[in-house]
């Protein structure tokens, strides 16, 4: 079984809109987390989906799930005040879902609505044998590393680095038990699944991304979005 | 839910559009599979049309020619995983009412030749997309058996159903086709299937594209010294098109039909004169309607239909970016020898 787990609980401060994190803010008449959310219901390789979202969003979330008919949602469930404990609660409601530890689990941003089918059809697939995967595209500019923010202490060869995006996609067993060996070990605020399961030696596999699979998390993102949208709304009828 | 659209922007140039799916109350989600380049594609394609009709058409999404699969049907026509052939075209009821449109009420005719019916990929955005929504009436369900890469040809074998329409079968004795491509080889696969005992004659002028019209008579003009026709037809199309229907007239019977199929951007200069002294009635046939399409879904299930479009599926694609889609353009483009297109999928 493949359950994806979407991740929408971020505060959305850097969007400088604090009453509405950007998941929820409406393009062309639809919450952004729903475009999302609506390309991992109509693949077919995906049985079921979990949402983990901001508290008090939760029944909003469930009316919206009825209304776009997003038979595949299984669960609701509420983030934590970090990225690491949003994932483990939504994993503790995946776990009641999975009927294998080698079920595969697809965790993904509700910020990139531009994912393709084809990403998620690639994780799934490579996960299938490696049991871990990130999503990513190769870096095009050159990245710089400084220590101090004031002189550079390396640069990094570029042929050697990528940028991760999501989905990051895991058997059931191999993200549970990196979650809860970090809870254990009291490691803080992991921002990146990949890299938790890495720290516990284990091989992540890569899969090709999509510079169109950006995340919405700045305003200039969603001018962005909204600027290629505007561009698809052009259909001719004479 | 987002979805990218391939549109051309400008001639040669083709670029990637991110649109929403439609509101899907009373229509269906179809996931786009298979699709096919039409000459008309390519006219738009290279800019092979009046500047001022492109002007008014770009940015258009090309291609009319698909099959997809139902992803969502929450009007309960379809079923989940539904192999459709997707109908490029669609007319607004108020158009009976316009008397303008009076001959268009006739079956033979169609919907399809109200002059404000809507064309996929010519007066709106073809098919060249991810995912397409359409009310269940756009749609035709065609056997799950069959390989999109043999359905796909469905738009084509449509056309030449419509034209078959237009002829009254009971005065045929003797059928000429003129052509010797893709949609020559079209039509004769429909009179082949729908006509077995037909005396048919395929007139052509490439000995290699003759041989694919296994079981016709094939003929060159120059050439021919045989009996004259009583319905000839012409899908020839472009340049040679003049020449072709001249050589129709020609080998025509006095009272004979002509159904005309090929586009031609230029006018072209006929014989009236022996059309006046033959009695001889032309129809121009280049519009399908929904009925051509249910016919042809039907036509699928047999396999000397499947054999013989199997011939036409030149290369398969995968489409990745915009640079897999001018390949396949590219690909069409330069074929000059083979009768059959460079499908593409997703």
């Amino acid at each position: 079984m493949n359950i994806a787990l979407i991740l929408a609980a971020g505060s959305g401060t850097r969007m400088g809109n604090a009453d509405k994190p950007k998941q929820f803010l409406p393009i062309y008449g639809k919450p952004l987390m729903i475009h999302t959310i609506e390309a991992f219901e109509i693949n077919d390789d995906v049985d079921k989906i979990v949402i983990v979202t901001n508290e008090q969003y939760i029944d909003q979330v469930k009316v919206w799930c009825k209304q776009y008919d997003l038979g595949k949602v299984r669960s609701v469930v509420a983030g934590g005040n970090s990225r690491q404990i949003s994932v483990y609660n939504g994993l503790k409601a995946v776990e009641e879902l999975v009927s294998s530890p080698d079920d595969i689990i697809v965790i993904h941003d509700a910020a990139r609505p531009l994912i393709s089918q084809k990403i998620i059809n690639d994780n799934i697939n490579v996960c299938k044998e490696f049991g871990a995967v990130d999503t990513v595209i190769k870096a095009s500019d050159t990245i710089i590393r400084s220590k101090d923010n004031e002189i550079i202490s390396d640069i990094p060869n570029r042929n050697e680095l990528y940028q991760g995006q999501t989905p990051q996609t895991f058997k059931f067993k191999i993200i549970k038990d990196a979650h809860e060996k970090a809870l254990k070990e009291a490691i803080p605020n992991v921002t990146d699944d990949a890299k938790l399961v890495l720290s516990f030696g284990i091989d992540v596999h890569l899969v090709e991304g999509s510079a169109q699979n950006f995340k919405i998390t700045t305003f200039d993102d969603l001018m962005m979005l909204k600027a290629l949208l505007k561009l698809g709304k052009t259909e001719v009828v004479l | 839910m987002f979805n990218n659209i391939f549109k051309v922007t400008s001639p040669g140039v083709i670029e990637k559009f991110i649109d929403t799916v439609e509101d899907m109350d009373n229509k269906v989600l179809v996931k786009v599979d298979t699709m096919a380049i039409c000459k008309a594609d390519i006219r738009y394609f290279l800019g092979n049309r009046d500047i001022n009709v492109l002007n008014h058409k770009y940015p258009l999404a090309p291609i009319h020619e698909a099959v997809g699969e139902v992803v969502k049907d929450p009007t309960g026509t379809y079923k989940k995983g539904d192999k459709v052939i997707l109908v490029p075209n669609s007319f607004d009821d108020k158009f009976y009412s316009d008397n303008s449109n009076r001959r268009c009420h006739r079956k033979d005719l169609g919907d399809n030749y109200y002059p404000k019916a809507v064309f996929r990929s010519s007066t709106a955005d073809g098919f060249l997309r991810n995912y397409y929504t359409c009310s269940p009436d756009l749609l035709v369900k065609y056997d799950e058996s069959i390989a999109p890469s043999i359905a796909v040809f469905s738009e084509l074998l449509s056309v030449a159903t419509a034209a078959l329409r237009r002829i009254d079968f009971n005065e045929v004795e003797k059928l000429a086709l003129f052509g010797d491509g893709i949609m020559a080889y079209i039509v004769y696969i429909m009179l082949r299937y729908d006509h077995p005992d037909l005396d048919l004659t395929v007139f052509g002028i490439d000995d290699h594209k003759l041989e694919a019209f296994k079981d016709a008579r094939t003929a060159k003009f120059e050439e021919y010294k045989g009996e004259k026709f009583d319905t000839l037809i012409e899908a020839v199309g472009g340049k040679f098109s003049a020449d072709a229907i001249n050589n129709m007239i020609d080998l025509s019977i006095p009272g004979a039909d002509l159904i005309l199929m090929g586009v031609n951007e230029e006018k072209s200069p006929i014989n009236t004169r022996l059309v006046l002294e033959k009695g001889l009635s032309l129809k121009g046939v280049t519009r399908s309607t929904k009925q051509d399409f249910e016919h042809v879904a039907k036509a699928l299930n047999d396999k000397g239909v499947q054999e013989a479009l199997s011939i036409m599926v030149l290369s398969q694609n995968k489409i990745n970016n915009v640079g897999d889609i001018y390949k396949c353009f590219e690909a069409d483009i330069n074929n000059k020898t083979e009768i059959g297109k460079n499908l593409m999928h997703w």
